[in-house]
């Protein structure tokens, strides 16, 4: 079990798990008539640095000579409900089928384990109402730094402690970094 | 009017005939459905396609 803190920061921070989080797929616009998809992540862990954001934050609220270290963007990675995962289906309602993961074999153990490099198996402690779940690494995207601001003032759910933020955040850059060598 | 407009732009975009537009429409609609019930009960990602037309001033 993972521990966490639930008082939220007013600035983005990692290791922050937000609910409800769109993710803009594609605007596309022809002959006056636009068309916005968005995928709804129920939630999400933000990925970014926190000394990245930190800085961003101070920069942006304070008067600077420059605007060097403002962040464009913020990574993020969606969690899925680990029952769901192990059966393939976290992504049925976007049309995708995942493989399955048997729950009760070697596979499951794995990834409760946090053997397998794509995924970060979490619990959470009693008092934060989110199911195990499931990081993906694969599927990290990024989020518009002032809008994901905006969103966390109502949708905060909790902030991962730094011990397991930084084993997340260690597996992701292994897992961004791998090298896929030729059998 | 609305509705012709509607049919109009999906049958112009090949790809939404078959796959988008139908998926928008009955996203959209199973959402405006059950917004509370559906989608956040199952605590899966889903998707929403929005078509707004365009008012220039």
């Amino acid at each position: 079990m993972i521990s966490v803190t639930i008082k939220p920061f007013t600035r983005i921070c990692q290791g922050d798990v937000i609910r409800d989080l769109e993710y803009v797929e594609y605007v596309k616009e022809k002959e006056g008539i636009c068309e916005i998809s968005r995928v709804v992540f129920p939630h999400v862990i933000i990925l970014t640095q926190d000394c990245d954001l930190k800085h961003d934050y101070k920069f942006r609220t304070e008067e600077k000579e420059s605007q060097d270290k403002l962040l464009l963007s913020v990574l993020a990675a969606p969690l899925y409900n680990a029952e769901h995962v192990y059966l393939g289906e976290h992504l049925s309602e976007l049309k995708i089928k995942s493989q399955f993961i048997n729950k009760n074999k070697s596979p499951g153990d794995i990834l409760r384990s946090n053997q397998n490099p794509r995924y970060h198996y979490l619990i959470f402690p009693d008092g934060i109402k989110i199911v195990p779940s499931v990081i993906d690494f694969k599927h990290y995207f990024s989020i518009n730094t002032k809008y994901l601001e905006l969103h966390k003032k109502n949708n905060f759910v909790c902030k991962v402690s730094e011990l397991y933020r930084e084993d997340i955040s260690q597996r992701f850059a292994s897992f961004l970094s791998r090298i896929g060598l030729p059998k | 009017m609305k509705a012709e407009k509607e049919k109009a732009f999906t049958e112009e975009y090949s790809l939404d005939s078959e796959t988008i537009g139908n998926i928008a429409q009955k996203e959209i609609k199973s959402i405006d459905e059950e917004p509370s019930k559906g989608f956040y009960r199952k605590n899966k990602p889903y998707r929403i396609i929005t078509r707004a037309q365009i008012i220039h001033d």
